[in-house]
């Protein structure tokens, strides 16, 4: 079995990263603020949403927050069930996650539910996205529910 | 840097504040017992539900708040979500974050519910409490609404 | 208690959180019974009280949840606000969580909200659920909300 020091350096890498998932999240409901959300990134990294498009690197994630503060009014991005996975010597590590999210789109009220896949990489102290993969289950007018619309249009 | 010992303290910490809010949302849905809510509060701490539904202060006050709440909320289920604990280099005081998503009746009325609480913490003999619990309310909506239509159901 | 059982009691909480999540993935990706009953005890206990009926053993929550995709096409666990309760030396834990479940039930879109009891055993060196309970506190066509419908009929 591994040794104390390195069990508590995973628990302590696991918790990093949750908190940089956490802090991720509060930067998008505090409208979306592009510069601290682009700072969450290394500089190489890659936002990817599938149908909302891929992102690379800071300009282009920067640009990407910018649009969403202009689309989404409102937001409350609940991260839940996390899965993360470290190894030695904890400089990297994988995590999957869930979202609920309701929001105001472009005045409509909507339900957002999606999971993300990513990877995450510690640049000094810190705990940085190297990429994250957004795929999302539905997009939906609060009024249908995901049956009746599951993907609504983005404009 | 940080010696093995506080550095498993501080993961503890971190266990037993996010536990701590945990067992205030069972108690809230469990019937909202005053005494018990209370008790996970210093003597002086601060409930701040802002202008919606004011300040409480001390654990008197908070405990009778709860005791009334059941009357008109007859169900609820408080999800707890997205902590971020800051536990003071002291390790006797802290300050948290925390998202909540809550479906609920209220009057007969099915409202969903969406908050965030900035809160603060003081170890007392040796156990994590709540010195101060503020909410910032996002929406309150009758479900047939939704929060555009109805942001806040106390507006009307 | 010891630094190294600190540590111990830390990890088991770690562990069992991830075995609770992984079984909501499971689910969510069309609650394969082989890999979702490699979750639990052979001798465990899934209770879904009246309306899901209780399965015992290995064997009948595989069943269970091979028949389960016939009506619920689509789902989401989100599980949330865990309390774990470590025995260490006994080897044991309980659990308590939260669910919210937006779902596509025989094609309508359903809303679900549950908490489980839990009880886990250690066997060999991983974390599985001897015991799962799951209160229904409601679960309501979309449209209708949980104050109309609390409970899908059938």
């Amino acid at each position: 079995m591994a040794d104390l020091e390195e069990r508590v350096q995973r628990l302590e890498a696991i918790e990093g990263i949750r908190r940089l998932k956490i802090r991720y999240a509060q930067l998008c409901d505090a409208n979306y603020d592009p510069p601290g959300l682009t700072a969450l990134f290394t500089e190489d990294a890659v936002w990817d949403g599938g149908d909302l498009g891929r992102y690379e690197g800071h300009d282009q994630i920067r640009g990407f927050w910018e649009g969403a503060s202009k689309a989404f009014t409102f937001a409350l991005h609940y991260m839940i069930g996390h899965t993360i996975d470290v190894d030695p010597p904890f400089t990297s590590g994988t995590g999957h996650w869930y979202i609920w999210e309701p929001a105001t789109v472009n005045g409509r009220a909507v339900f957002l539910g999606a999971t993300y896949d990513d990877v995450y990489q510690k640049v000094g102290d810190n705990w940085r996205f190297k990429q994250v993969n957004a795929n999302l289950h539905f997009f939906t007018p609060y009024e249908d529910g995901w049956v009746k619309t599951p993907m609504m249009p983005m404009d | 840097m940080a010696s093995l010992e506080d550095r498993v303290q501080l993961l503890e910490d971190i266990e037993a504040i996010r536990r701590l809010k945990i067992r205030y949302a069972r108690l809230c849905d469990t019937g909202y017992d005053g005494g018990k809510l209370a008790a996970l509060f210093t003597e002086d701490a601060v409930w701040d539900g802002g202008k919606e539904f004011g300040v409480q202060n001390g654990r008197g006050a908070i405990g009778a708040m709860f005791d009334d709440m059941s009357n008109d909320l007859t169900f609820a289920l408080h999800y707890m979500i997205g902590h971020t604990i800051d536990v003071d280099p002291s390790g006797t005081s802290a300050k948290a974050h925390w998202y909540l998503w809550e479906p609920m009746t209220y009057q007969g009325r099915a409202i969903l519910n969406a908050i965030t609480y900035d809160d603060e913490h003081r170890k007392v003999d040796g156990e994590w409490l709540f010195s101060r619990m503020a909410l910032t309310f996002h929406f309150l909506t009758p479900y047939e609404d939704g929060w555009v239509k109805t942001r806040m159901v106390t507006d009307g | 208690m010891d630094l190294e059982e600190r540590v111990q009691r830390l990890e088991a909480i770690e562990a069992i959180r991830r075995l609770k999540i992984a079984y909501a993935r499971v689910a969510d990706d069309g609650y394969d019974g082989d890999r979702i009953s490699a979750f639990f005890t052979e001798d465990a206990v899934w209770d879904g009280g009246e309306s899901f009926g209780v399965h015992r053993g290995r064997a009948a929550i595989k069943a269970l949840f091979d028949g389960i995709p016939e009506q619920i096409s689509f789902a989401l666990h989100y599980m949330v606000g865990q309390t774990i309760d470590v025995d260490l030396a006994a080897g044991s834990a309980t659990g308590h969580w939260y669910l919210w479940a937006p779902m596509t039930i025989n094609n309508a879109a359903t809303l679900g909200a549950i908490t489980y009891d839990d009880e886990y055993r250690n066997v060999e060196g991983t974390w599985l659920a001897s015991r799962m309970r799951v209160n229904i506190h409601f679960i309501t066509p979309y449209e209708d909300g949980w104050v109309k419908t609390p409970m899908l009929p059938g």
